[in-house]
């Protein structure tokens, strides 16, 4: 570590050189060592600078839902989105690192590299790169289980999804940083950014707490029709989408781990892709007869961004654009699959997320540059998003029932009656304007 | 509605005749005193929604139906009061049980302005969930008349906490009938309108949320 900070030192310090003097005199002066120091800090730099990123996607995300959610539940939402990175960070240092990337010898599962520390052989700015990731597929779950679940239940269920259930699926798909491989990624596994690694994981467990919490107190009608619950305040949703698009610029241009002349074909992608998820999810909508609303084509943007993180280092732009606009259109359509199955999703985690990340990936293997519509990629594609919607889904399941079993994941009635703010945090988002409305709280 | 036991039938039979005269011609009161002798003046308690449901029979009320039965339970309460000869302070519900009866009423009138059918379904749900609920018999028995007239005053009332609990499965009935934002705003709204009770002051209603 100490070797890499004084690397990081000496390379800014070239960098300073190389803006003060001139690329052409740098080149021809400085020795070949001192060239590779500024490479070795060049990428330390960029994925610790994405990885923050990635980070700063944690507000996205609690700005997103927290938006979405009635006024009551705001700060429950909030505090969700604040503290399972918390929680989560510290399990996948712990434990999940290790099941993700330690030598995998066997190619299901790390077997070293638990509790990091100087003793091992790690590069930090990964390490924090990567936590960031897994703090992003527990911290997807959030906004579908929004405005019913109770706060402890969640958080044990974000501590399982990052100790456990993502970095195991994470071993196979991406193998070892040390030695041995994962089982997906040796048959060629194509998931460069996470679109199924991370998002369709997350998608997956919030369908499986979806299920076992069952919709928000009257979400549905007597005939099962869905009935609208606006968010308190869609300026924060707004914001949300701005904060996670650009969080993705790190999420998917970070995952080269290096920092290299392709990250700006990755961020086009990427950029592309959201952009075409959005113009098609409004398409979607006028097509299908239904008010063009701003939280849908937020979340058009979020399914291309989705979609467009397995595929974005190895596909032309035109295949971004192709790729994103389908993602779009498969949203709008799984939100009504979604709300048919009066499956409550307050977010449209599962449509965004989990559908929109298993077509990313499927993408990423008929457009892969060089190699279009191999048969046979497409399948290692598909045995992939199948294996991760088994694996999550089932284990996110078995662990969701156990914890409703144990502690009760649900919240009461009375509990959703009075909002979630007040009853788990008791703090509430808007004392002086919620005095007024309702369950301001007990004197 | 169970009435309030009448001092005599006599009295019972005056108050009806006076309530329903300017709405019935004679020979429709004739028929309406004769069911009434027959059916309801050997009772112990006076069955008053049954009433109003046989002279709909007898005569077709139609949309007057509401009105006469509140009509008839407001004169039969206020008789009843004054034969128990009690003084209104020592008669006088608790703040909160005053507070209760503004909130559920301002709810019911809600339900109501919204769809009438609703409304009627509220108070079938209610009085059909009684028997398992966990609240004392009076309290029982005047939800029970709450229920079927939508009339009766709460006068006794139960403990703080089953009139928060009543209240809380309205919210829940509301969530399911009408959907979890409508409900918020007709539950802010008539917390609004108990707030300017006087008793508020001593009972916040955002006590029984």
């Amino acid at each position: 570590m100490r070797n890499a900070i004084t690397a990081m030192g000496r390379g800014l310090g070239l960098l300073i050189l190389v803006f003060a003097f001139g690329s052409t005199a740098f080149a021809a002066d400085v020795p070949a060592t001192d060239v590779a120091h500024l490479a070795v800090a060049l990428n330390a730099v960029w994925v610790a600078v994405a990885g923050s990123l990635v980070f700063f996607m944690q507000a996205g995300f609690a700005m997103l839902e927290s938006g979405m959610v009635r006024a009551k539940n705001t700060v429950n939402v909030l505090m969700k989105n604040y503290t399972d990175m918390c929680f989560g960070g510290i399990a996948f240092w712990m434990v999940g690192y290790g099941l993700m990337f330690g030598s995998n010898p066997s190619g299901w599962l790390g077997v070293d590299h638990f509790f990091v520390g100087q003793d091992h052989d790690v590069d930090y700015g990964v390490l924090f790169f990567q936590m960031m990731f897994a703090a992003t597929a527990a911290t997807v779950v959030s906004g579908a289980l929004a405005e019913r679940v109770r706060y402890p239940s969640y958080i044990i269920g974000s501590i399982v999804i990052t100790a456990l259930i993502y970095p195991v699926f994470g071993s196979w798909a991406w193998g070892s940083l040390y030695a041995g491989s994962g089982w997906l990624k040796a048959m060629g596994f194509i998931d460069f950014a996470g679109s199924t690694v991370v998002h369709s994981l997350g998608g997956w467990c919030a369908l499986a707490g979806i299920i076992v919490l069952g919709p928000r107190l009257g979400r549905y009608g007597d005939g099962g029709s869905a009935r609208m619950i606006p968010g308190h305040n869609l300026t924060m949703v707004a914001l949300g989408g701005f904060i996670l698009w650009l969080g993705w610029f790190g999420f998917n241009g970070g995952s080269t781990l290096a920092a290299g002349p392709e990250i700006g074909g990755i961020i086009l992608n990427t950029h592309l892709a959201a952009s075409a998820g959005v113009v098609s999810a409004m398409l979607a909508m006028v097509l299908f007869g239904k008010p063009i609303l701003m939280t849908t084509t937020i979340n058009g943007g979020l399914a291309g961004l989705v979609a467009i993180t397995a595929g974005c280092a190895t596909m032309d732009p035109l295949f971004a654009v192709t790729t994103g606009f389908l993602a779009g259109i498969l949203m709008v359509i799984a939100m009504d699959i979604m709300d048919g199955m009066r499956w409550d999703d307050p977010v449209g985690v599962v449509a965004v997320h989990g559908v929109c990340g298993a077509w990313g990936t499927l993408a990423a293997g008929m457009f892969k540059h060089g190699d279009m519509f191999n048969g046979g990629q497409i399948l290692v594609q598909l045995l992939g998003i199948g294996v991760a919607f088994v694996w999550a889904f089932g284990t996110a399941y078995a662990s969701y029932r156990l914890i409703d079993y144990l502690i009760r994941l649900r919240a009461s009635s009375l509990a959703q009656q009075r909002g979630l703010d007040f009853v788990e945090h008791y703090e509430i988002g808007y004392p002086e304007f919620q005095r007024d409305v309702l369950h301001a709280g007990k004197e | 509605m169970i009435a309030p036991k009448m001092s005599s039938p006599t009295e019972l039979r005056q108050i009806v005749s006076r309530t329903l005269q300017a709405s019935l011609n004679p020979a429709q009161m004739a028929a309406v005193l004769d069911v009434l002798d027959r059916e309801f003046l050997d009772q112990a308690n006076f069955a008053l929604t049954d009433f109003v449901n046989r002279i709909d029979q007898l005569v077709d009320l139609g949309d007057r139906k509401n009105g006469m039965r509140a009509l008839l339970a407001r004169n039969l309460n206020l008789v009843h009061g004054a034969a128990d000869g009690g003084s209104p302070a020592a008669a006088a519900p608790r703040p909160a049980v005053i507070v209760f009866d503004a909130v559920v009423n301002a709810i019911h009138k809600a339900v109501d302005l919204a769809d009438p059918a609703k409304a009627e379904v509220m108070c079938a749900a209610m009085a059909k969930g009684l028997g398992a609920a966990n609240l004392g018999p009076p309290f029982k028995a005047e939800l029970q008349a709450w229920c079927q007239d939508r009339i009766a005053k709460f006068t006794n009332g139960g403990p703080d906490k089953d009139l928060a609990t009543v209240v809380h499965a309205l919210y829940v009935w509301c969530c399911n009938a009408l959907g979890p934002t409508a409900t918020d705003k007709l539950f802010a709204n008539a917390m609004r309108e108990a707030e300017r009770l006087p008793e508020a002051a001593q009972f916040p209603p955002r006590r029984l949320c």
